[in-house]
Parts: C-alpha cells; sequence; structure tokens
C-alpha cells in the first residue's frame, strides 16, 4: 500500500482522486439520465383490443366522464363510459358480467378483460414505479 | 501524517462510489437487449398471456401457446367432444381410453382428492352444472337438489387404469371437472415448451396462473402480485412475491360469482357440503408445479387456514397464503420474510367504485 508514513502527496496523487471521484460521480449522472430518457412521461392511453388485436387506442384523458365507445367482440357490442379520468364496462353480450363487475380502471397496467366476448381494454402509459411484473388472482 | 487524511478519505469514496456498481444482465449499455415476444389468447374460458425473452422467444412462445390449446382441447368440460366430455358421457357405462396428458393430470387430480380429505374432489362436475355460476342468473338451487348431486361427487368412484391408461365413472350422472387443474397443467407443458427452446426467462399468465420462470431480463427475480380479494379494503393488491423459477396460483371468491340476499355465492365448491366454501376468500400456492398449485389452492381455500396450511405444511416444498373472511393474512413460516405485504391498512383504497 501506498498509504505510508512520511510519503508526500504529489500532484499525481491529486489528479487521481479528482478522476477517480469524477469517473464515480460521472457514471452516477449517466444512470440517472437513462432512466430519465426510460420514463417516458407519456400520458395515459386507453387500449382497446379484440381477440388481441387493437382495434382502438385513445388518450384517457380524451373520453369524457359520460361519453361512451362500442366495442364489436363475437357476441356483439361491449360498451365502455369514461368517468373522472378513468373508465369502465357499461354494457356487455356476456352472460357472467365479469367485466362489468370489475368496476372503474385509471392506472397503467390495469385492464378489463370481457372473456366470453374476447374483449381485452387496458391502460398504458407511464408506469409510476409498476411494483410488480404480474397478478395471481 | 498530514498528507494521509485525503488519500485515504479518496480511496474510501472511491470504494463506496464503485461498490454500487454492478452488472445487471442484459439490456445494459454495450450489451444485445434479448428479444422479447409476447402472446395472448382466449382459451379455458380466460385469458392466457405468454412472454419470453431469448434469441428464438417468438418461435417458443407459439408453441408453447399451440401446447395449450392441445390442452384445453383434451380437458374442455363443456365441448361435448373433449376427452373429459366422453369419459362423462360414459359414467355407469363403460371405461374410456385417453391421451397420456389427461391420465396424468387424473391421477394426480385423484392423488390430491384423497389427501385432502375430498376438499378437492376431481368428480365435482355435477355440483358445477346445478350451480351454473356465471351461467345461470343467481340461481341457488333448493336443499334436494344440492343433496342429489352432491350424492354423485365421490373421487373414490374415479378408476384408473394404469395399464390400458383407461378412466371410468362408477355410477350415471356422475362427471369429472379438470377446472381447478387444467389451466395448471397447460402452464406447466407451455413451460416445458418454452425451455427446450432455450428460453430462460419468461412469464405465463394463464388466467391469474402464474409461472415466473427464471428471472426478470434484467437480472432481478419476477415480482408477482397477490391480488387483494377486496379491493375497495386497501386497493387491488393484496401483497408482492419476488419470484424466481416459481409458479403462483390463486382461487378466490371474487372471479365468479353473484351476489343474493346479501349473501356471495362463488364458484368454488365444498364437495362436502354441495355449497360455496366460507372459510377462506383467498388461498395461494407457491410452488414448482402448477397443476399441482391449482388444485391444492382449491383444496387450501375449502379446507381453510388451519386445516389448510396443515396440509401444506405436511406435504413440505410449497408455500401458501390464505385471506380469512375476517381479511387476515395468514402464511406459511418461511414466506413471512418474503411476502411484502402491499395492502394499505386502515384506510380505504376504493378509487371510487
Amino acid at each position: 500500500m501506498c498509504a505510508k508514513r512520511g510519503v508526500p502527496v504529489t500532484r499525481a496523487d491529486k489528479l487521481i482522486l479528482v478522476v477517480v471521484l469524477g469517473l464515480a460521480l460521472g457514471s452516477f449522472a449517466l444512470i440517472g439520465l437513462r432512466r430519465a430518457a426510460q420514463v417516458r412521461p407519456a400520458e395515459a392511453q386507453v387500449v382497446v383490443e379484440v381477440d388481441g388485436r387493437v382495434v382502438d387506442m385513445f388518450p384517457l384523458a380524451e373520453l369524457k366522464p359520460g361519453e361512451r365507445r362500442q366495442v364489436r367482440g363475437p357476441l356483439g357490442y361491449s360498451v365502455i363510459i369514461g368517468g373522472d379520468n378513468k373508465v369502465r364496462m357499461e354494457s356487455s353480450p356476456c352472460p357472467d358480467k365479469v367485466c362489468m363487475a370489475r368496476g372503474w380502471i385509471s392506472l397503467p397496467g390495469e385492464a378489463i378483460v370481457c372473456v366470453p366476448n374476447h374483449v381485452v381494454v387496458h391502460i398504458t402509459g407511464s408506469l409510476p414505479e409498476k411494483s410488480y411484473d404480474a397478478v395471481t388472482q | 501524517m498530514r498528507n494521509r487524511g485525503p488519500r485515504l478519505f479518496a480511496l474510501a469514496l472511491a470504494v463506496i462510489l464503485l461498490s454500487g456498481c454492478r452488472a445487471r444482465g442484459p439490456g445494459w449499455a454495450g450489451q444485445v437487449p434479448l428479444a422479447k415476444a409476447e402472446k395472448t389468447e382466449f382459451m379455458m374460458d380466460t385469458v392466457i398471456t405468454i412472454t419470453a425473452y431469448g434469441p428464438k422467444a417468438a418461435e417458443a412462445v407459439n408453441n408453447a401457446m399451440a401446447e395449450m390449446r392441445r390442452i384445453a382441447a383434451l380437458m374442455n368440460a363443456d365441448d361435448p367432444k373433449s376427452e373429459v366430455s366422453r369419459i362423462n358421457q360414459n359414467a355407469g357405462k363403460r371405461p374410456v381410453r385417453v391421451s397420456e396428458d389427461t391420465f396424468r393430470l387424473l391421477k394426480l387430480a385423484q392423488r390430491y382428492s384423497e389427501l385432502s380429505g375430498g376438499a378437492f374432489d376431481v368428480t365435482v362436475r355435477p355440483l358445477v352444472v346445478l350451480w351454473g355460476i356465471g351461467k345461470k342468473d343467481k340461481y341457488v338451487p333448493d336443499a334436494a337438489a344440492i343433496e342429489r348431486a352432491r350424492a354423485l361427487v365421490n373421487w373414490r368412484d374415479l378408476i384408473l387404469d394404469e395399464k390400458a391408461r383407461t378412466v371410468y365413472l362408477r355410477r350415471p350422472g356422475m362427471g369429472i371437472d379438470l377446472g381447478g387443474a387444467a389451466k395448471g397443467y397447460a402452464a406447466d407443458r407451455a413451460r416445458e415448451v418454452l425451455l427446450e427452446h432455450g428460453v430462460r426467462s419468461a412469464l405465463i399468465d394463464a388466467g391469474g396462473n402464474i409461472w415466473a420462470l427464471g428471472r426478470r431480463p434484467d437480472g432481478e427475480p419476477w415480482r408477482i402480485g397477490i391480488r387483494n380479494p377486496r379491493p375497495e379494503h386497501g386497493g387491488e393488491l393484496l401483497a408482492v412475491v419476488p419470484s424466481e423459477d416459481l409458479t403462483l396460483v390463486t382461487s378466490g371468491d371474487y372471479e365468479r360469482y353473484f351476489i343474493r340476499d346479501g349473501v356471495r355465492y362463488h364458484h368454488i365448491f365444498d364437495p362436502r357440503t354441495g355449497r360455496p366454501a366460507r372459510s377462506t376468500i383467498s388461498a395461494t400456492i407457491i410452488g414448482r408445479n402448477s397443476a399441482e398449485a391449482d388444485i391444492l389452492s382449491t383444496a387450501l381455500f375449502v379446507l381453510g387456514p388451519e386445516q389448510g396450511l396443515a396440509l401444506i405444511r405436511k406435504l413440505g416444498n410449497l408455500e401458501a397464503v390464505v385471506v380469512t373472511p375476517e381479511e387476515r393474512i395468514v402464511s406459511t413460516s418461511n414466506l413471512e420474510d418474503k411476502l411484502e405485504i402491499v395492502r394499505q391498512e386502515g384506510g380505504t383504497g376504493d378509487k371510487g367504485r
């Protein structure tokens, strides 16, 4: 080790200190920048799919409270309705009405699924630190 | 002496600052990100999504999906041409020869029917048909009808002939229902197919039956949420389990149900009473075999926290979480440290529902 008693600090030592510090702090700045670049502040989008194909997509904020949109599936028309920055299934030709029981969704990652009518409505957008990859239910 | 301070300080600082850096697997600067493939299909009365990473991910996902479709076709009790339907149509008449897949799963199901003392019973079909949860409109059968259907449920009357690979139900009117096992088995098969294609990182979501294969592409364990059975109390999620090479299956009373006269009637029956089970509102099994986890989540749901968790402990190599009707969370002790409870206690997580 070089840190023996009485060895003077040279210019080179100081330079090393500055360079190492610079590298360390610089790499943190770089990581921060990459993170920032990944999290795009895109607004929440409502994505409507039938049989896995996207049939409609629009910003959640665009859907006014009380505004309806129809989705045609194999059983007929499912109807979604907007709320205050949220959306739910208002009516559906399915027998079980599980999709209607799902209630409002508003956050990226949330979804309404109508299995009988093959309709999926989900919200995409910048995920505010989504804490999970999948949900067992 | 006066020179030593800054140098040691610099060294210490460099060590501290640099120690934060480590490889986080693919996707980092300079490395080629793994190809991602994702596919969603409707089958088995639910939605299946497979997400896989790796050089042959797209082919792997397509083939895994095809394998799940094959299993679904064999085991769908609502399709009169499926193997399961042929077994049911021939109840009390003659044994039916079946595929290896159906035979293997029925054998597993019968074993756990016995181990759970009939809390899970693979011959539950007569009750499923009678109640018709999700198919009939808020129908509650009378006691005599329930008793008649219940009398037809008994795993001991399911005869499996290993040599001939045949299945026979002893009495007419009996029926097997693999609704609580086939999704898990299909997910196990899909995982095998992904592994055969060299996939080492994937998520299979078979309608809420999860297989978390390997780790995430960023090198971290998958984070699997457990749905809160009462989202109006504390939000959508109950807890999160960091998962590597694990399958998680949950049975809940919120999936298919109706409420009549203030009583919730759901799709998981206690074969011993012929009515929806009441000892829990959600039961999750964490293990390495999804068919087994699927079956045991039903058994645990029906048996309740005490008897159910005792069975899980006895079987070994499994973890479990249940939510009681009072919304208390109880888990196996090994899981207590890993389980991150995210349900918001006290206040309401209701988002205007």
